[in-house]
């Protein structure tokens, strides 16, 4: 129990850690090649251009640079929720309608590209995309240029560009448009890919709260000296990822030529052991808030099935509602609610308390039913029995009723117990990093979903193995007890 | 209105309803200190209730309840709900009560029974409890029961050890709702023998019974209920010899 709570301890600590000496930023790592991605599966040296471009900032500003991870989809949302101090992560300079985010200089630029199949024989520019199906990354940018110009493209929106261009290679979609520096960095990986065509020119920005108008002016007088000393042309050099939009932009600025060669692109076999001691410490996590959820939930429901039988109607009118309401929405929106949603009014959680609750909550409307079958199971008599041996209300429930409808609900409470701890894969998108998001970092990082897919479901099985026993348990020693309840009909005369 | 609250247990002018239904009507009667008193009659006469009201397990619609000196009205209800049900409390203290179901905690052994209500209502050292806990089960005949649960136990084991723990709230009443109905045969008399054994003790109780032997035997009263009312209360002989009232020998002859 101590270790959980000093877990906790932790997260908020790093939520409070806000000072001037470290430079937290954030991306997401997840399919990030080749702007910020781990060096290899075990997740030990985080790597990419931005990765170099950010670290060289903090470097000039004097900070020390502090990844935070989070996902692509809520990088700016945590941003404002202050998570951490900026964002690099080819966000487009001014691009969606954020009028709470500043964006720097750019320091790199690119247009989009479309990839298609090398034996592709029809598709030979975007204008022949029209009656194809056209896969694209969650970016309004290529969904726009592609519906404006063309009316009869079919769009398939992808979470990841690994998914888009494995799709790709499979037939599934018949071109993919995005970023031409993702592009460029996976087709040399990708057999049977290339690249065709390049539309637009968009430009990358650091972005932060609004609030922090003089970071921003630090980074970009960071970025000016990065352009007049060679450095940012070195690094867009060393990841290969020069062409004629960042040519333009870096226009100016010198530097000598490609100092480093090119990474290394071809991915040596997963290393499971090296992987195992990531998979323990996110099991770790993943355990603390099904166990804490769960803890939260008996509680909660309890009280919730209290009110629910003993309060006065009105009460308990509430009660009930408050259960029909959380078990009829889904997890994840209150999940999103209470973690984005609640800053707004005031209630800034941190990330591993918000799920706790939040699972804790939401399981509490299952608990609640749960405890009222269990406490309406046991016989009348139990509670006459206690209130003529003089037991006021509250007494009778705590030593009498309550004991007994907990043993008796034991086997659905561990039931929901293995539903909790498989729903807190869930909270991977409140930025915790437990079993599911590691996952899928690992297995984005060396692009073995399968292999790594097989580990970690197994090790959810083994987390849930002996709740499960438990169960079994408790239903056969439930049936002993039960013999209790069963009195033979009083004969009457 | 009687006017001597001198016995033990004085109930005047008793009524209960369930909605439209009139359970009790009027009922009113004296039991001296150390009394054995069988209550018999037909099912669903009210017999189940009129002990239920005396261990305030029932609220009285009407009438008055006093045992040892605690004396509850209905009126005072009305009037001051607060003290009502503190001074239901103090009554119920003074009364033990036995169902025909037992009703022991199945989750508890029979010491943990015995000993909980005890430190739970009278706040009494766990290790006191304990001993007189031990004392009661070695009375009942269960001393070497302790620590069984009470799934282990036969229909006369669980009934004996549900007289004990009523008795360790220390009783002045005891109150039995048909304790043998659901035993077997064979265990009827181990549990009426505790009962006679409470009575040469002194303790007054209260039986409400269709076993008419032991209402014969060992009875100092027998009271005759029927259709909410009392039809007859006298002394255990002349009930069954010569009874008053047509009714009760009606009854009787059921069982004679
Ligand atoms: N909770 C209740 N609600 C309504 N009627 C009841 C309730 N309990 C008992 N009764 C009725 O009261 C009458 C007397 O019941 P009871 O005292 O249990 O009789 P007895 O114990 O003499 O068999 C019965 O007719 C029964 O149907
Ligand atoms: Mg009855």
């Amino acid at each position: 129990m101590k270790r959980f709570f000093s877990l906790i301890l932790l997260f908020i600590a790093c939520e409070l850690c806000a000072n001037d000496a470290v430079l937290r930023w954030a991306a997401d790592t997840e399919s990030g090649a080749p702007n910020v991605f781990y060096e290899d599966e075990s997740l030990a040296k985080l790597t990419g251009f931005e990765t170099d471009i950010i670290e060289r900032i903090a470097a000039i500003i004097g900070r020390k640079a502090v990844f935070c991870q989070n996902d692509y989809d809520v990088l700016i949302p945590g941003l404002q929720r202050g998570l951490y101090d900026v964002v690099i992560n080819g966000i487009v300079t001014g691009s969606g309608n954020e009028r709470n985010i500043l964006f720097s200089k750019p320091y790199y630029a690119c247009g989009l590209a479309l990839v298609i199949r090398s034996d592709e024989e029809k598709i030979q520019s975007v204008l022949d995309c029209n009656e194809s199906t056209v896969g694209i990354l969650r970016d309004a940018r290529s969904e726009t240029i592609l519906t404006d110009s063309l009316k009869k493209v079919k769009v398939v929106f992808y979470p990841n560009e690994y998914c888009a261009l494995s799709d790709l290679n499979d037939g599934r979609v018949n071109a993919v448009l995005l970023d031409w520096q993702i592009a460029a960095y996976y087709v040399g990986k990708i057999p049977n890919l290339k690249i065709i065509d390049e539309i637009g020119e968009s430009r990358y920005s650091i972005v932060a709260p609004r609030s922090s108008g003089k970071l921003i002016a630090q980074i970009d007088r960071a970025i000016d000296k990065m352009k007049a000393d060679g450095s940012l042309e070195v690094i867009i050099a060393k990841w290969n990822l020069r062409n004629g939009h960042c040519e333009k932009l870096l226009a100016g600025g010198s530097g000598e030529q490609l100092a480093d060669s090119a990474p290394t692109i071809t991915k040596p076999r997963v290393q499971y052991a090296k992987i195992l001691p990531l998979f323990a410490k996110a099991a770790v996590v993943t355990l603390t808030i099904s166990i804490l959820g769960m803890f939260v939930a008996v509680v909660l429901g309890l009280c919730l099935a209290i009110i629910r039988i003993y309060a006065p109607k009105w009460i308990s009118f509430f009660a009930i509602s408050i259960i029909e309401f959380l078990r009829g929405t889904p997890l994840l929106i209150q999940l999103f609610f209470v973690f984005y949603g609640l800053p707004r009014i005031g209630i800034t959680l941190p990330p591993m308390v918000a799920g706790i609750v939040t699972l804790g909550i939401n399981y509490a409307s299952y608990e609640a039913e749960n405890f009222r079958a269990g406490m309406a199971a046991i016989p009348h008599g139990q509670m006459e029995a206690a209130r003529a041996l003089g037991m006021n209300q509250w007494q009778s429930l705590r030593y009498i009723i309550i004991p007994q409808a907990f043993a008796f609900i034991l086997p659905p409470l561990t039931n929901d117990f293995i539903a909790l701890l498989k729903d807190s894969s869930l909270v991977s998108l409140i930025t915790i990093v437990e079993l599911t998001k590691m996952y899928s970092l690992t297995a984005s990082n060396s692009l073995d979903f399968f292999g790594t897919g097989i580990v970690v479901a197994a090790i959810y099985f083994l987390i849930g193995l002996p709740f499960v026993r438990i169960a079994r348990w408790a239903e056969y020693h439930l049936k002993l007890e039960k013999r209790a309840y069963s009195s033979r009909k009083g004969k009457k005369f | 209105m009687s006017q001597k609250p001198q016995s033990l247990i004085h109930v005047s002018n008793l009524c209960k309803n369930y909605g439209e239904n009139r359970i009790l009507r009027n009922v009113s009667f004296d039991i001296e200190g150390g009394d054995l008193v069988s209550v018999i009659g037909p099912s669903g006469c009210g017999k189940s209730t009129l002990l239920r009201c005396l261990n305030c397990l029932e609220m009285l619609d009407q009438g008055e309840i006093t045992i040892d000196g605690v004396c509850l009205r209905a009126a005072d209800h009305a009037k001051d709900e607060d003290l009502f049900w503190r001074l239901a409390h103090c009554l119920r203290q003074n009364v033990g009560m036995v169902f025909q179901e037992f009703n022991l905690f199945p989750h508890k052994t029979l010491l943990d029974n015995i000993v909980l209500a005890q430190v739970v209502v009278k706040k009494e050292n766990p290790k006191m409890a304990q001993k007189l806990a031990s004392t009661l089960l070695e009375k009942v005949g269960l001393g070497a029961f302790g620590e069984r649960f009470p799934w282990s136990l036969s229909g006369g084991q669980k009934q004996r050890a549900a007289i004990a723990r009523a008795l360790a709230m220390r009783p002045k009443v005891m109150l039995y709702d048909e304790p043998t109905s659901s035993l077997d045969p064979e265990m009827v008399e181990e549990v009426l023998q505790v009962m006679r054994d409470l009575d040469l003790e002194g303790m007054t109780q209260i039986i409400v019974t269709h076993e008419m032997r032991f209402a014969k035997d060992a009875s100092d009263y027998i009271v005759y209920m029927e259709n909410g009312e009392i039809i007859e209360i006298s002394d255990e002989d002349e009930i069954f010899i010569n009874p008053q009232d047509d009714r009760t020998r009606r009854f009787l002859k059921r069982y004679m």
